[in-house]
């Protein structure tokens, strides 16, 4: 037989009326067996049945009303119409029958009920299993559309806040608009800025110290870095005296700038960071900042960087005038520097970081004049010098840096992204998910991949709005990350341990946020804003011991000019020179004292707790002495690569880079 | 007279149990003895017999099986006692028992 007439057999008896009538009233599973019969069709059992009519409507009635699955139904149809037959059978009426069987209505529906009872496990599992998806979406939806409907209360205006204390500074008093005509009689480049750069045209904005170049050279051989650490031995150094005597004006603006009380410098739109004479326009970054520029975060301080380039300036000066033997001048710079580095006092970590490396300078510029021209200064003018340094921060590394402004910044994201219920808590709004988006636009370095839009943010965020932190939480985490760093940096760094411990800590539930999808939507906001505060309370604790060191050299210098040498031990210059020995900031016990080849060093034993007499590690990079590369905290450490002491003052003439 | 409904909640199902424990039965037959055997106090409505037994079929207490060859030439569907139904007519009898002793001690039941 070919195929075609096979094919055209098969379908004239598929198509037969009777067969294909009986396919369909036979269940699947008899059907797979190959049973074709007619279990399905009750009601032509019915009508074979021949009960009376009444009772044959009733019996459809009923079973059509259980709205049983097929097999179910007609397994209901038979057991009545067996029912009903065996009544008529024993002579009972019609009307009898139909009487005592009861309400049709409430026959069907405790038998639907029966039936589905004896259904199979896994229907049950199908139907629980289906209810709990029905509820989970309803329950999604409440709180997609709670999520929709939510909005922001902003309360607090933490810019005024942090204005506060500024605008009380009489205009007199504050020392930025001087800073400012220095920067523009000194022609440093106010466009550069790290924060914002986002295209190459930025990029070749340049240094701030970019004017140095001379434009009239027929090449520029000397890069601005090099020109303003020249020294009088470097060929570039007649270059930076010309430099510097060409704006005499501008670093004497400088100097009087520093003899301010206050900085000055308003933060926030409207405030001194918008300046057009000096190219600082907000406006490209408010759009790229978003939302975020409406907060403290969106907060710029473009003047760190020139604050920091004006300190280099001076301390080129203090070359310059250490160079020309004018210890006056000498003397007015580094207290311009010291006075700089405090005028960085805005509460946010990274312009304390700013400061402290303003103060590094002026430490530095300071050693190497005790080293190279111990009798250049006067006493008075060492004393005076001694005085200020003695102001500069405390015991601890929390009295140089504070965390306050940093908290001020989640508060304030915070309210403007979460609803208030007047309880201190709330729920993610979708502003709020805007806001993150430009705010992990902010934070997400160039090259890396995409941030997320706002619009990806907002949907992502709404449909896990129930795994997002409540307000709450969200405050709770980032204030207690920020209590911790806060009481880390209120204990000396010898008896909270390990300096990195905190920041270790910090930084593995970072990645244990940021690599867990659901902790990730958890713990956003804290993922994206914690700041990063890695050896903040090193570059602090450092900076405090070589102020140590350096009051220890002045109060050295100060006695060998008394006796004609320099003395025994350091006990000797308390209390007349030194209120008392300060400690070694690792071992607690009083720094130590050498002389070598006649001139004085001061030192900490370092991480490695092995005297090794001021002399300084060889730094493992550059291969050249670093004075506080031993300065480490935590469990001793005798690596070879912390072989050497923490030199906090150096009075040899060698200079050895801090 | 006319068993409260929750009364019979509780009797019907032991009812049942009890009347099969002789030996399979039909339904319009058990329906007759539950009438005759108590003298119409336990005549269930026939529309909650046969969800009666279908739940008691889906706890397993009761087995049900098709009979093609009755007696009336039609297709019945016998039921019969599993021994969970078994055990389950031992721990209503105890109850019920104990139950009726409680409510003869009370002067309820008996003289």
């Amino acid at each position: 037989m070919s195929d075609t007439s096979e094919i055209s057999w098969v379908r004239r008896l598929l198509t037969r009326p009777l067969y294909s009538g009986r396919i369909r009233y036979t269940p699947m599973r008899d059907l797979l067996r190959g049973r074709i019969g007619e279990r399905l069709n009750w009601r032509a059992r019915l009508d074979r049945a021949a009960l009376s009519a009444p009772i044959a409507d009733a019996i459809r009635r009923i079973v059509r009303r259980t709205r049983l699955w097929r097999i179910e139904k007609a397994e209901v149809a038979d057991e009545l119409i067996a029912h009903f037959s065996d009544g008529l059978t024993t002579g009972a009426s019609v009307d009898d029958l139909l009487r005592d069987f009861g309400d049709e209505r409430a026959a069907a529906k405790l038998i639907r009920r029966a039936k589905r009872r004896g259904r199979p496990l896994t229907w049950h599992a199908m139907k629980w299993t289906g209810r709990a998806f029905i509820l989970l979406v309803i329950l999604y939806a409440i709180t997609f559309v709670r999520f929709l409907l939510s909005r922001p209360t902003v309360s607090v205006d933490y810019v005024a806040k942090l204005n506060a204390p500024i605008l009380s500074t009489p205009v007199q008093d504050r020392a930025w608009p001087l800073y400012r005509q220095a920067m523009i009689a000194m022609e440093l480049d106010g466009r550069y800025t790290r924060v914002g750069i986002k295209s190459e045209t930025d990029a070749r904005a340049g240094h701030p110290l970019d004017r140095f170049l001379d434009p009239d050279a027929d090449h520029n051989t000397v890069g601005a870095r090099q020109l303003i650490d020249a020294t009088p031995s470097d060929a570039a150094w007649p270059q930076l005296e010309g430099w510097l005597t060409k704006h005499a004006e501008g670093i004497a603006l400088l100097r009087a700038a520093a003899d301010k009380p206050a900085m000055g410098f308003v933060v926030g739109k409207g405030g001194s960071q918008h300046d057009p004479e000096l190219g600082w326009t907000s406006g490209g970054s408010d759009e790229y900042r978003g939302l975020a520029s409406q907060t403290l975060l969106g907060v710029l301080l473009p003047h760190l960087n020139h604050m920091r380039a004006m300190a280099m300036i001076l301390a080129a000066d203090v070359r310059y005038a250490r160079h020309h033997r004018d210890g006056a001048r000498v003397v007015a710079d580094l207290r311009a520097m010291i006075a700089m580095g405090r005028h960085n006092d805005l509460p946010l970590v990274v312009t304390r970081l700013v400061g402290i490396g303003i103060y590094r300078a002026a430490f530095d510029s300071l050693e190497e004049t005790l080293a190279n021209d111990p009798d250049l200064l006067s006493d008075r003018q060492l004393i005076e010098v001694a005085h200020d340094l003695s102001t500069i921060g405390g015991d601890t590394a929390s009295s140089l840096i504070d965390l306050t402004a940093e908290r001020m910044m989640f508060h304030d994201v915070v309210q403007r992204a979460y609803t208030d219920d007047g309880n201190g808590d709330g729920i993610l709004t979708p502003e709020g998910a805007r806001l993150l988006a430009d705010v992990t636009a902010m934070t997400t370095l160039r090259g890396s991949a995409p941030p997320p839009s706002s619009e990806t943010m907002l949907m992502a965020i709404g449909s896990a709005a129930s795994l997002v932190s409540s307000r709450r939480d969200a405050l709770a985490e980032l204030d207690g990350a920020l209590d911790l760093q806060e009481r880390h940096y209120a204990r000396p760094l010898r008896e909270a341990g390990d300096n990195d411990d905190v920041d270790r800590l910090l930084d593995l539930r970072m990645r244990e946020i940021r690599g867990n999808p659901v902790l990730l939507a958890r713990h956003y906001l804290f993922s994206m804003m914690f700041p990063a505060l890695t050896r903040a309370a090193w570059t602090a604790g450092t900076a405090l011991g070589q102020r140590e060191g350096l009051l220890v050299g002045i109060a050295l210098e100060l006695h060998r000019r008394r006796h004609g040498e320099y003395p025994a031990t350091l006990e000797v210059l308390t209390p007349t020179l030194l209120p008392r020995v300060p400690a070694d900031r690792i071992t607690g016990a009083p720094v130590r004292y050498a002389l070598t080849k006649g001139r004085p060093v001061i030192y900490s034993l370092g991480v490695d707790r092995d005297d090794d007499g001021g002399r300084a590690v060889v730094h493992p990079r550059d291969k050249r002495p670093s004075a506080s590369f031993a300065a480490e905290w935590g469990k001793p450490d005798d690596s070879p690569r912390y072989d050497g002491d923490w030199i906090l003052y150096d009075g040899r003439s060698q200079k050895v880079g801090h | 007279m006319k068993i409260e409904r929750e009364l019979m909640r509780g009797a019907g199902p032991t009812a049942v149990l009890r009347l099969l424990e002789g030996g399979e039965r039909y339904g319009y037959e058990l329906v007759t003895l539950l009438e005759q055997r108590t003298k119409g106090v336990l005549a269930m409505g026939q529309s909650t017999l046969y969800p009666l037994l279908y739940n008691l079929e889906a706890k397993g207490m009761i087995l049900a099986r098709l009979d093609i060859t009755a007696d009336n030439g039609r297709p019945r569907k016998y039921y019969r006692l599993t021994d969970k139904g078994k055990r389950q007519l031992a721990a209503d009898r105890e109850q019920w028992e104990a139950l009726t002793t409680a409510m003869t001690s009370l002067g309820i039941v008996g003289g």
